[in-house]
């Protein structure tokens, strides 16, 4: 008798919430990668004009300036000197991206399968990659929305998946 | 022309947050993340977590950040939180600690497991909490806040366990705990057994930074910031909202 009741509690618990109305498992991801060749990938790193938010991600704050992610594309960047007034100054282009940290002026950044280092620079006015620690996030991309796996190619760099025509 | 402005003007900001002018309250030269964060910087060393490892970066040269370890800590690793000597890492299985006495090479403390969920942590002195929400994504139908005693750092104790909507992001402010939930819920936490919800703010959320008295809450539709009065727990005014 207490095997019956084990024996249904568990089942019901297998069983728990699996009765959705999805026919059969589809073997191949109905999705397939967006890819970039790793040499065009590693320049897409730019300081831009401030643009609108709209798929907001992690926040992180230093000193007067509040980062947003903008999921997989970057960070808005705002002044936030007053927080009364935020003020959106830029967009830090950084293709793959979900979080950073800033340890005094440098800002460190997952960018797909990578590791950047940036730092702004006066002299010639630009922001520059100091160093890129290649492939330390290897499956960054790897799964696709439905849950398939594609496994990280050296030179291919996985930066979206849309939906297989 | 105008992009060269705003960059010198960027760089001017970054160089010029270190002696900004709460010093007490952003001591460090490092900047601050919300309970999400996967990065997280101690003294001389990155610390990031991917899906199964903590990765460790020396910071000696700051421009030049050089891979020194890597740990494996299980699957579905989701967030990174570091409390002085400790690193707590929040998976869909469970919460690892692991210390950084030695800065390059975490050694695992210990480790409580639970139900299949997705979960933040933050910790103090004596205690971790913990979120566990769920859905479609994440599986079993589990929301709730998780305390544990973490006084013997070997061994956590599950102290309290509180069911909540969907909490999400969460941050310490004194005795009181802000969890991100179908509303910003304030519990005070003085008696960590005895949680009392003593104040929300109905925004929709999913994380939280707290940064001396000023509460920064992200969500779908908009950044909320708010001012806290650390006398008077009630007394939440409003700062401005970045509408998304």
């Amino acid at each position: 008798m207490l095997l019956l009741i084990v024996a249904t509690f568990i089942s019901s618990c297998i069983f728990n919430g699996n009765d959705d109305d999805i026919p059969f498992e589809p073997f191949q991801s109905v999705y397939e990668p967006i890819k970039m060749p790793r040499n065009e990938f590693e320049n897409t790193t730019q300081l831009l004009p401030p643009r609108a938010i709209i798929n907001s991600g992690k926040i992180y704050i230093k000193g007067h300036l509040l980062f947003i992610n903008e999921v997989n594309e970057g960070f808005h960047v705002f002044n936030n000197s007053n927080p009364a007034t935020p003020e959106n100054i830029g967009f830090l282009k950084i293709l793959v991206s979900t979080d950073l940290a800033i340890k005094n002026d440098v800002i460190y950044s997952n960018n797909g399968p990578d590791l950047i280092a940036i730092v702004t620079n006066i002299e010639n006015m630009t922001i520059g990659i100091t160093k890129r620690v290649v492939n330390t996030f290897p499956d960054a991309m790897s799964f696709s929305p439905d849950g398939f796996y594609f496994p990280t190619q050296e030179n291919d760099i996985i930066i979206g998946y849309q939906l297989i025509q | 022309m105008k992009n060269y402005l705003f960059i010198s003007f960027l760089f001017l900001l970054i160089s010029c947050s270190s002696d900004s002018d709460n010093a007490s309250l952003d001591s460090s030269e490092t900047g601050q993340g919300g309970s999400l964060a996967r990065f997280t910087i101690l003294n001389n060393y990155l610390y990031t977590v991917d899906q199964s490892n903590l990765n460790v970066y020396s910071l000696i040269n700051p421009e030049n950040p050089t891979q020194v370890n890597t740990v494996n800590i299980g699957f579905d690793i989701e967030t990174l939180f570091n409390y002085k000597e400790y690193l707590y890492i929040g998976s869909r299985n469970g919460m690892y600690i692991y210390g950084i006495q030695n800065p390059e090479v975490p050694n695992y403390i210990s480790d409580v497991q639970h139900f299949t969920a997705c979960d933040p942590v933050i910790a103090n002195d004596t205690h971790a909490f913990v979120t566990l929400h769920s859905n479609t994504f994440c599986g079993n139908n589990i929301n709730v806040l998780e305390i544990y005693d973490i006084t013997n750092i070997v061994q956590p104790v599950l102290i309290s366990t509180r069911n909540l909507a969907q909490p999400k992001g969460l941050a310490l402010f004194n005795n009181y705990l802000i969890v991100c939930d179908d509303e910003v819920k304030i519990f005070d936490i003085t008696d960590p057994e005895n949680s009392i919800l003593v104040n929300s703010i109905n925004r929709n959320a999913f994380d939280v930074i707290v940064r001396g008295n000023l509460l920064i809450l992200i969500g779908e539709s908009g950044l909320y910031q708010y001012q806290l009065d650390q006398n008077n727990i009630e007394n939440i005014e409003h700062v401005s909202t970045i509408f998304i």
